[in-house]
């Protein structure tokens, strides 16, 4: 079960999530992972036969746009401003949703954490990276790049 | 016929989600009420007259679970249709929901579309 915690399983769950609920096309991002500062880090356990944290990692600006988009409204908004970091946790809530029964399948029994919110700091974020069974950099069509682990 | 929906999630970004894909969703709303958990959400069947409730299942002091289970065991209550609306995708968790009273369960991300389809399915012709 474990061998289905995969960077495929991870980009799927996000892409579906961001383009269907934040009408946020990604891509792959290839190049090296640099720390975003001043991010929003968002983490969502989930518990079962295998167990881990997915993590989604952004800035403040993707955040406003991602937020703007789920609740229909202008980025500059300033009701989007103020729900940028809700709107983090939901999206990984919702990702963690797909991407837990990708590895689980269709018929286990588990159970899902709730969303918390931290920013990291540059040495958080390379101990993440490096702790991390599963790293994925995206890119949007805006040209944010964006981050997710899993660590089990 | 228009409608007096409850909406029931800890998150108000979501209440808000739901509430939007609702208002998008073509069916004639007349009032959406919301609530923080299940237990918030008792207070307001108690005191208003209420055609549907969306719901979630992990809230803090009463879950959806909980929920569904106080209002099958309330006379006024018994009959009101509970769609849960969560981010779990088990078939497992599913199944189990829908016997044990939820009467739909809608997977996020979601289209305004779904919305549609449950309030047609569920009340159509009630009113």
């Amino acid at each position: 079960m474990k061998d289905r915690i995969t960077p495929e399983n991870l980009f799927s769950s996000v892409s579906q999530v961001f383009e269907e609920a934040a009408f946020n096309l990604i891509q792959e991002y290839e190049e090296d992972v640099v720390y975003i500062p001043q991010n929003i880090c968002s983490r969502m356990d989930f518990r079962g036969p295998v167990s881990g944290t997915v993590f989604l990692v952004t800035s403040p600006a993707q955040a406003a746009q991602l937020a703007g988009n789920l609740l229909g409204l202008d980025e500059d908004d300033e009701e989007v401003m103020e729900k940028c970091p809700a709107a983090v946790n939901e999206l990984l809530n919702m990702v963690v949703g797909i991407f837990v029964n990708q590895v689980y399948g269709d018929s286990q029994s588990y159970t899902l954490g709730i969303p918390s919110l931290q920013s990291l700091s540059q040495k958080d974020f390379e101990d993440l990276v490096k702790r991390a069974d599963v790293n994925c950099a995206f890119i949007d069509d805006m040209d944010n790049v964006f981050y997710s682990f899993v660590s089990s | 016929m228009s409608y007096r929906v409850l909406v029931v999630d800890d998150s108000e970004i979501v209440r808000n989600i739901i509430k939007k894909a609702i208002n998008m969703s073509g069916v004639e709303i007349q009032t959406i009420f919301e609530a923080c958990n299940g237990k918030e959400a008792l207070a307001v069947l108690d005191k208003e007259w209420i055609d549907i409730v969306f719901t979630d299942l992990n809230m803090p002091e009463m879950t959806g679970f909980e929920l569904v289970e106080n209002m099958k065991n309330g006379d006024l209550l018994s009959d009101i249709p509970v769609v849960v609306v969560s981010s779990e995708q088990s078939t497992l968790k599913i199944e189990e929901l829908l016997s044990s009273g939820v009467r739909e369960y809608i997977k996020k991300p979601f289209r305004p579309e779904i919305f549609r389809d449950i309030f047609s399915r569920l009340l159509g012709g009630k009113k």
